[in-house]
């Protein structure tokens, strides 16, 4: 009798310690998610500005005499590898630092300068591992279980993607809804986050691919939807990559080119959308688009977690909250603007009013003139 | 004595179940199902967007047709293919493909790649808010809304 009160006691006891492990474990991730806010701001101590989505000035400098000007190498290092001295990552960044200084003074050497999707660079003695292989664990969500990359050489890992606003578009826009720009366009200080830094998210978490097949809404990846909002050729809307959310959290069947396309998170130093941005204009937890076959289209890449019921946050403050899947995401059915005075169906990218996303596309803007007192 | 210590704990027990299940409710809203076929000339559309936009009331609600130009709508808080909630809408259709522009760029891995454009498959007027022609009011129960979208002059 006592050993089967006991034997249902303890039953009813696991449950919930697993459910204590879980919140451990969303409580490391905001802990996290709040040391990379206070590394911004002391980037911006340091620096009197913002780190930049692509460009980076700081990278730039170092860009290879005679190349071209589509993207490669340096232009890509997102805002991560520009707040390394800041995460605790030194080393990391003095490598970086001392191989880029190599590059930069050898005409059109490509092989020399560390790109972010290569596991080696090459040196007048060999190759060696890039220091993009390392695995940093304050950029790894706890929670999610494809956090760590398979073993032998291959690169670090990113469960952290900067916030570009409630605007679905390519990088190279020099438009920005969000606190991170073209930095060879755009420089941005916090002084120009009107909506204010307490108002204006920094970053979220967005779950890591298991694989280049990856069937899941939360870390998969649609490719050849075509969303691209530019075109003459019909007006595309968010709502064309949420209608992919089939039931059980898996995404419906493809049709036509579509394909799955699993890099999430797969590289912690890549700044296009895949591997380190995000948009809020889906509310957390939806299906993630992009426009062509590779890492190199933009679109549309959503938050999204394990932690139960929304994802983590930080805000451009250094506060971190946690966001509610349940938020209100205003109508995906439009592109941002549509309907209201000023917006140019041309150049969408134009329009500087309220967020068409309701209070998520609200905390993504950093300028577009609403108060959030609902969050 | 000792139906005072059942009498504990069962209430330990109780305590412990309570606990547990919590107040873990549903966050998926009631909602009416709205489904139909798309056509183009009269043949029907696979793979076609479809998104109502609401003008009164509503939630935003959206869906894709399958090979027999048959869609069904869902709204994001709403559960899967069950539709949207009561109010009125404008309709937009859309359906689009990927084309190479010509023009090539080479991405940081080293490898050249198509730079891609969209173009539509169905009349244009159809894929914006502003411009579309079509309006649909949904109610409680079911609802059944054909398209037929044809080229404008």
């Amino acid at each position: 009798m006592v050993i089967a009160i006991i034997g249902v006691l303890i039953a009813l006891l696991l449950p919930a310690v697993q459910a204590a492990r879980e919140a451990a474990r969303r409580m490391q991730c905001s802990n996290q998610l709040k040391q990379l806010g206070i590394a911004v701001h002391n980037f911006h101590d340091a620096n009197k500005r913002l780190p930049c989505l692509i460009k980076d000035p700081k990278w730039m400098s170092y860009k290879r005499l005679g190349t071209s000007t589509t993207l490669d190498g340096t232009d890509v290092y997102n805002y991560i590898c520009s707040c390394l001295p800041f995460l605790e990552q030194q080393s990391i960044f003095a490598e970086l630092n001392s191989q880029c200084q190599v590059c930069a003074s050898v005409t059109y050497d490509r092989a020399r300068c560390p790109e972010p999707g290569k596991t080696t660079v090459l040196t007048d003695s060999g190759t060696i591992d890039s220091p993009f292989c390392a695995k940093i664990a304050s950029l790894l969500c706890p929670s999610d279980p494809n956090r760590n990359a398979p073993e032998g050489r291959t690169l670090g890992r990113n469960s952290y993607h900067g916030n570009r606003g409630d605007l679905m578009g390519p990088r190279t826009w020099s438009e920005t809804r969000g606190p991170l720009s073209d930095g060879s366009q755009v420089l941005q200080e916090l002084a120009q986050i009107t909506d204010g830094t307490s108002n204006t998210l920094w970053a979220s978490e967005s779950c890591i691919s298991e694989s280049a097949g990856d069937t899941k809404i939360l870390s998969g990846v649609i490719n050849n939807t075509p969303l691209d909002q530019r075109s003459g050729s019909g007006s595309h809307t968010p709502s064309e990559c949420a209608n992919m959310k089939g039931i059980s959290g898996d995404f419906k069947p493809l049709s036509g080119s579509q394909a799955f396309y699993g890099n999430k998170g797969w590289r912690w130093a890549d700044s296009r959308y895949v591997y380190s941005i995000f948009q809020t204009i889906l509310p957390p937890n939806s299906p993630t688009c992009l426009t062509g076959g590779g890492d190199g289209d933009d679109y549309y890449v959503g938050a999204s977690s394990y932690h139960k019921g929304g994802v983590n946050t930080v805000l451009c403050d250094g506060s971190v909250r946690f966001i509610s899947e349940t938020i209100n995401a205003g109508d995906p059915t439009k592109r941002s603007g549509e309907g209201q005075t000023g917006f140019n169906s041309a150049n969408p990218q134009k329009w500087g009013g309220p967020s068409t996303y309701g209070v998520w596309g609200a905390i993504g803007s950093s300028n577009g003139k609403e108060s959030n007192g609902s969050l | 004595m000792k139906i005072f210590f059942q009498t504990i704990v069962f209430f330990i027990t109780l305590t412990w179940i309570l606990f547990i299940i919590g107040c873990n409710g549903s966050s998926v809203i009631k909602t009416d199902v709205v489904e139909g076929t798309i056509t183009y000339k009269g043949v029907p559309v696979a793979d076609a967007n479809i998104s109502f936009s609401p003008v009164s009331n509503g939630s935003p609600a959206y869906g894709r047709t399958d090979s027999q130009g048959k869609y069904k709508l869902q709204t994001p808080l709403g559960a899967v293919d069950q539709g949207t909630t009561p109010g009125e809408y404008v309709v937009i259709i859309n359906k689009s493909e990927n084309i190479p522009t010509g023009k090539k760029e080479i991405d940081p891995d080293g490898k050249e790649v198509d730079i891609m454009t969209s173009k539509s498959l169905l009349p244009t007027v159809y894929s914006s808010a502003t411009t579309t022609p079509l309006k649909a009011t949904v109610v409680s129960g079911k609802n059944v809304f054909d398209f037929d979208l044809v080229d404008f002059p």
